[in-house]
């Protein structure tokens, strides 16, 4: 009698821990499948945003080059990839990604190298540093000044820059502005190693 | 518009205004209102996600067992946040690199959740709508607010363009000037409060305009736990 | 990573990036459960707790089951329904096995589950591409800090509760959170010690 009447209970149970997790499995199979769909829908566009905001970001460092395709080569210490810049002519220079320790934590910018070993600019693109101090490196007063160097390794001083090596810190935030300098001078570096020459 | 349904809206923006009544949301509202373009996109972002959900959760209030509601809540919510995700990565990439992390957090962000279950879980799809709006814009004229004043106390700017001559008070827009921000915005709107009801002559500040302990708890309508049992007597 | 890299991330979760007062993450519960030290403690155990377990689970279910399956726009989806079967298991699992841990850190359990940390930790962990180990300390040091700032903010509100000369509009939430906002400002202190 008894064992009837557990089973009983036990098929209610049963029933009712398989009606409850049904319901949210289905809800879940449902809200995946749609979100499958949506996914397929805006993925293109999300790609396509993706490729246009670092076409753009090349093209700031880069402005001569007319297409840009990533560049094999291995990562060391700063760079941590490296796209090719190329017009008609062939090759004008190289987009060269890279990732410096900087106050907040890695601060990751682009440095265009014309194919003579120039710095033609940089970008910077990601950082964490402070608003206000190291934030500044992303101001045009700061990442300006390494437009055009030849004259490699720039160093970092305090107050105004007066020679064609000198880059001149954003006053209370040397440590981002000694990463992003350290970053383009190993940019340069690894350009002259890895780079030079290459077609 | 009926004047229940205006009532509706309007009760979200003023009455029970998400950031500064009821206190919740707090994380998105600190972490995000270092700028007013910041403080709108999230706040059009969160205000989606409360419309849609807060409408398919009134759809399938009937079908969902008690038992399991607020997973079923959850991974609805967790849908939309997903989408606007996509959305605001597609063609808004900028924005959705400010925003980062606080996206994906929306699905976690309290006022969602509560009115799915106070309000939505009990009310019809046209009225949970509204108030999914009612709510959204609470959120955001409370964000936009405290963006403004952040960014322009703390930046110089407001959406970006120069507009204060004196030197920015950096504190303002790092983390420490978030907090302080919002509790001077939050005594401010009580300060307010008390003058109005002492002026209609209702005494002293009412008590629910004080949320403290659980009544600040985001799972206090989940919670069936006492609230003297967690310290909190009110 | 090696074992300085591992260090370094251990202090820098704890004090330069602390999960509340930098990166503002679990600030209901931190506003919401600090008025008593002894619950602001039995909180912050609970948390600790959790977002270890969660980011174990949800490293897992991201790079064994969403990476595989290409799935990995599910991650939301997925996290959130981890961490909330989680929470309901430990709950049930610490009722049976530990009923005197149950009791001091069960109440807290549900609460645990929106709590924005638990989540945030776990996306944070998947942003930067961490392996199991590496986020496995973050979530550890990330955790400790919420329980460190915690108890902090419990220790200065059970002195400043009864202070007659805070305004009365300020008293409670707006005044918890003026406080708060002077302990970033002690914490930013900590930032660039970590080169």
């Amino acid at each position: 009698m008894s064992e009837a009447v557990d089973k009983v209970l036990f098929n209610d149970a049963l029933r009712k821990a398989l009606h409850l997790g049904g319901t949210l499995f289905a809800v879940t199979a449902v809200t995946g499948i749609l979100l499958g769909l949506v996914e397929n829908v805006t993925s293109k566009a999300i790609l396509q945003a993706e490729i246009a905001a670092k076409n753009e970001a090349y093209r700031l460092v880069m402005p001569a080059g007319k297409t840009f395709d990533d560049y094999e080569v291995k990562a060391d210490d700063f760079v941590t990839s490296v796209v090719k810049a190329t017009d008609e002519t062939g090759v004008v220079g190289w987009c060269v990604n890279v990732s410096s320790k900087g106050y907040g934590g890695m601060v990751g910018f682009v440095v265009g190298i014309t194919k003579d070993g120039t710095v033609k600019a940089i970008n910077i693109l990601s950082h964490s540093e402070t608003p206000g101090l190291g934030a500044k490196s992303t101001e045009p007063e700061f990442y300006t000044q390494f437009n055009d160097k030849s004259s490699l390794p720039l160093k970092v001083v305090k107050g105004g820059a007066s020679n064609p090596d000198e880059i001149a810190a954003i006053s209370g935030a040397t440590i981002t502005s000694n990463a992003v300098t350290d970053g383009v001078n190993g940019a340069v570096k690894y350009w002259s190693e890895n780079l030079k020459g290459a077609e | 518009m009926s004047q229940g349904n205006f009532r509706i809206i309007t009760n979200g923006i003023l009455a029970e205004n998400p950031t500064f009544v009821q206190c919740i949301g707090l994380c998105p509202t600190l972490a995000v209102t270092t700028s007013v373009a910041n403080g709108l996109g999230m706040g059009i972002a969160a205000t989606f996600v409360l419309i849609a959900s807060n409408a398919v959760i009134s759809l399938l209030r009937k079908m969902v067992p008690d038992e399991v509601r607020i997973p079923i809540f959850i991974v609805v919510i967790a849908g939309f946040v997903t989408v606007i995700e996509f959305l605001m990565k597609g063609f808004a990439p900028e924005l959705n690199k400010s925003l980062g992390i606080f996206i994906p957090l929306i699905v976690v962000n309290c006022i969602i959740l509560a009115r799915a279950e106070a309000f939505a879980s009990k009310n019809g799809v046209f009225a949970s709508a509204l108030d999914g709006v009612g709510m959204g814009l609470g959120f955001t004229c409370a964000l936009m607010i405290l963006g403004s004043f952040r960014e322009i106390l703390g930046a110089g700017t407001w959406f970006g363009n120069p507009v204060v001559s004196f030197e920015p008070a950096m504190l303002v827009v790092l983390a420490p000037g978030g907090f302080i921000v919002l509790g001077c915005f939050m005594g401010a709107f009580r300060a307010i409060q008390a003058r109005a009801a002492r002026m209609k002559g209702l005494g002293a500040t009412p008590a629910e305009a004080r949320p403290m302990g659980c009544g600040s708890c985001i799972m206090a309508k989940f919670c069936q736990k006492d609230a003297s049992e967690c310290g909190e007597a009110k | 990573m090696t074992i300085t890299e591992l260090f370094l991330l251990f202090v820098s979760s704890i004090f330069v990036h602390n999960i509340l007062l930098s990166r503002f993450l679990g600030c209901c519960p931190f506003m919401g459960v600090s008025s008593k030290l002894k619950t602001a403690q039995g909180m912050g155990a609970a948390v600790v707790f959790v977002i270890v377990l969660a980011s174990c689970m949800t490293w897992l279910t991201y790079n064994y089951l969403l990476v595989p399956l290409h799935l990995e726009y599910l991650y939301t989806l997925s996290f959130i329904l981890v961490i909330a079967a989680l929470v309901q298991f430990v709950e049930l699992a610490l009722k049976k096995l530990n009923p005197v841990l149950y009791k001091s850190l069960g109440i807290f359990l549900p609460l645990i589950t929106t709590n924005c940390a638990v989540l945030g930790v776990a996306v944070l962990n998947m942003n930067e591409g961490y392996g199991l180990i590496p986020a496995l300390v973050n979530a550890f040091g990330s955790s400790l800090g919420f329980l460190l700032a915690i108890s902090l903010m419990a220790g200065i509100r059970e002195r400043i509760e009864d202070n007659e000369g805070i305004p009365d509009s300020l008293q409670g939430l707006p005044m918890a959170l003026i406080t708060a906002g002077l302990m970033s400002i002690a914490f930013m202190g900590f930032t660039g010690i970590i080169k």
